[in-house]
């Protein structure tokens, strides 16, 4: 008995002592991991028609973000290797080092430039508020009332300005911009509130269903996220942002992928 | 990254809510599975023209097919077709659907292994086959079926971690949401992870007690 | 209902989900084998140290859920960006606590006197495991291990929540883009089962083989 004893104890501390010894560390810079491996790790969030998304003729990741990580990757003289992430799943995949950059709608905020490396803003833009047709509610204010719903993305910057601007509102989180929309169509949620691309992408079919309200909600502007210590990592796509923007290449980019124009102007540079 | 024993002793409320919501789901969804399981299995052995192919169709469908998919299609593609489910709801109806299926295939082989004698018997005294199947039959198979039933409960328990994916703050969600503050997905999913081997054994063991007290209960009554 | 466009979601939940899914399935069916064949010796013969960590780890993956042990996998254990490599990890050692179970059966049905004859013609004893009594223990398992496959290839659903693009998660991305949840979720259902119907069928004709073959050898 003793002895069977002796050798459970054994056992057991033996698996914890593995447990707390399983550590990892990265220091290496990373960029320069990039270079010297010819392989960049690249988080996308493939859900945002035309800012990243899954062709569904080919099933690969294509859009507006993964271009232009192809392009710098192109530029760098690497490898790019997409993964696509729920959006919960964007910055601990960053951050545990699975990846090198989130090149995704990373909404540029200075509380996020904490935690991680923002790039410059690489689009402009805003949130926009959809409710369905013949909705009562056609601004903000309206929506304002005890026992509305309103929806936003989980962890996207709209949740902290809803519950500032509509504290009477309950305010829910969703993982995925099809649940937002199939709850507004299906009346689980009286309003939701994304990104003004996402909301035209996202109510793409059902217009007629939908009103989207024509106010700009709380502007927004995207970056590109690495590890809050990626500073090398973090000036070379600053510097690639700005190389494209006076070189033309983002400018076809853009038209590319919105359709219209880029008006350089508009963001006021 | 290292285990941080002070993220545990500063967010163990919030874990210990998470494991709350994932014992009420628990709770439902085996009671919902249970009796979804007794009535496919009755229905089935009754041979009811087609609506026992029907049924046998269901259990396989149910059973060969993941529970993830099951989820995302009662949660995404039911509103299509007009059904509008809450998560929580949405949630518990695919699970008692999954594992009403295996819970029926237990009790259906439950059935098949009493003793053709029971019926004859029961037929003998002039029942009708209802009463024959709701007195005699289903108490007698579910006794024979006792452990399996058990086990099943508990992959129930484990099945519930996938409603984390449509946003139910049950355990794996809410760790999961730790987590994104966070980062530190070893403290966070290994806390996680210990609570569920934690509190799967200590469920086995209470099942363990009642599967015990149930034979012996069986025994003296059919003796 | 645009017939084009349903038979291109079906080609790409083939070619982009099905095919990476059947890439992981057979992978991790082979390891946890593996680790179901040398659990199931180190349970038979009661090895010490070595048996009762064998009770620690199938005790710990009865009571973890596949999807907590692959974010364990993917987020704890070093093994690097790509999702495959920690979803084969996490599949082959959650199976492989179930394959041990079921090999120790197995292993156990081969008759004493089978053990003895090998030693006696002179065999070492992993040799004596391999050519006789695994041979043996096989055609007793193979039902089970087949219905263990059919749990396998369920579990690689979870794999697309630590972002392995199988078909689940590309019939996710589908959805995102075209807003059809119920023609791909139904597609995608529609896959696992007849791939799982299969298996269950093999299965079963399995079981027929080797009950008839093990009674076979009773009557001699």
């Amino acid at each position: 008995m003793m002895q069977k004893m002796k050798i459970w104890v054994a056992v057991i501390a033996t698996l914890l002592l593995v447990v707390t010894a399983v550590s990892t560390s990265s220091a290496q810079d990373t960029l320069q991991k990039i270079k010297s491996s010819g392989k960049l790790d690249v988080a996308v969030y493939a859900s945002v028609k035309p800012l990243s998304f899954v062709d569904p003729q080919t099933g690969d990741i294509t859009g507006f973000a993964p271009d232009l990580i192809r392009l710098y990757a192109e530029k760098l003289g690497v490898k790019v290797e997409l993964h696509n992430y729920d959006w919960s799943g964007l910055f601990p995949a960053l951050l545990t080092g699975k990846v090198d950059v989130v090149a995704a709608n990373v909404n540029t905020t200075i509380p996020r430039t904490v935690t991680l490396g923002l790039t410059d803003p690489w689009l402009f833009t805003g949130g926009s508020i959809a409710v369905r047709a013949g909705s009562p509610y056609h601004t903000l204010a309206d929506l304002n009332k005890e026992g509305v719903v309103i929806a936003a993305i989980r962890g996207s910057s709209y949740i902290p300005a809803l519950k500032r601007d509509c504290p009477k509102t309950t305010i829910k989180e969703y993982t995925a911009i099809a649940d937002l929309v199939q709850a507004l169509l299906t009346k689980r949620i009286e309003a939701l509130v994304m990104d003004q691309l996402a909301v035209l992408s996202g109510i793409e079919g059902h217009n007629k269903q939908v009103y989207v309200i024509p106010d700009r909600y709380v502007p927004v502007t995207y970056s590109f996220a690495v590890s809050p210590n990626d500073y090398a990592l973090q000036n070379s796509l600053n510097t690639f942002f700005q190389m494209i923007k006076l070189n033309g290449e983002y400018k076809a980019l853009y038209k590319k992928w919105l359709g219209h124009d880029w008006n350089p102007k508009m963001v006021g540079y | 990254m290292t285990f941080d024993w002070y993220i545990v002793a500063t967010y163990y409320p919030l874990f210990l809510q998470g494991l709350a919501i994932t014992l009420g789901f628990t709770a439902i969804s085996i009671v919902t599975s249970f009796v979804l399981g007794v009535l496919v299995a009755s229905l089935i052995s009754l041979r009811i023209r087609f609506l026992h192919h029907i049924l046998e169709w269901y259990v396989a469908f149910f059973r060969e097919t993941p529970l993830l998919v099951q989820i995302y299609f009662v949660f995404y593609a039911l509103p299509e077709l007009g059904v509008t489910l809450s998560a929580p709801v949405a949630g518990i109806l695919s699970i008692t659907l999954c594992e009403g299926a295996f819970f029926a295939e237990i009790v259906r082989g439950g059935i098949q292994s009493l003793p053709q004698g029971q019926y004859d018997a029961a037929r003998a005294l002039a029942l009708p086959r209802f009463r024959v199947l709701s007195l005699i039959v289903i108490p007698q198979a579910l006794k024979k079926v006792i452990p399996s039933l058990v086990g099943q409960s508990s992959i129930v328990f484990k099945d519930t971690s996938l409603l984390s994916v449509i946003a139910i703050e049950e355990l794996t969600g809410i760790t999961q949401k730790i987590n994104a503050e966070l980062i530190n997905p070893m403290t966070t999913f290994l806390t996680a992870g210990a609570l569920y081997i934690a509190v799967f054994w200590i469920l086995n063991a209470f099942w363990l007690l009642f599967e015990r007290r149930m034979r012996k209960e069986g025994s003296e009554a059919w003796t | 209902m645009d017939i084009a466009v349903q038979i291109s979601i079906l080609k790409v939940l083939f070619i982009k989900g099905l095919l990476p899914m059947l890439k992981l399935a057979p992978l991790s069916l082979v390891f946890s084998l593996a680790i179901g064949v040398f659990g199931g010796v180190i349970r038979l013969l009661r090895i010490p140290i070595l048996d009762q960590l064998m009770t620690v780890y199938i005790a710990v993956m009865r009571g973890l859920p596949i999807l907590i042990l692959l974010f364990i996998a993917y987020f704890v254990l070093p093994l690097g960006s790509n999702p495959f490599v920690a979803a084969t990890v996490a599949l082959s050692i959650y199976h492989g606590a179930y394959m041990i179970e079921i090999f120790r059966g197995g292993l156990q049905a081969v008759p004493i006197g089978q053990w003895e004859a090998a030693r006696a013609i002179g065999l070492s004893f992993w040799r004596s495991i391999r050519l006789v009594i695994l041979p043996q223990a096989l055609l007793v398992v193979a039902p089970a291990v087949v219905g263990q496959l059919v749990i396998l290839i369920k579990t690689t659903a979870v794999t697309s929540i630590i972002g392995y693009v199988e078909i689940t998660r590309m019939g996710r991305s589908l959805m995102e883009t075209l807003l059809m949840p119920l023609p791909i979720f139904g597609y995608i259902a529609i896959y696992y089962f007849v791939i799982c119907h299969l298996l269950k069928i093999m299965g079963e004709s399995l079981e027929h083989a080797s009950r008839r073959r093990l009674q076979g050898r009773k009557g001699n």
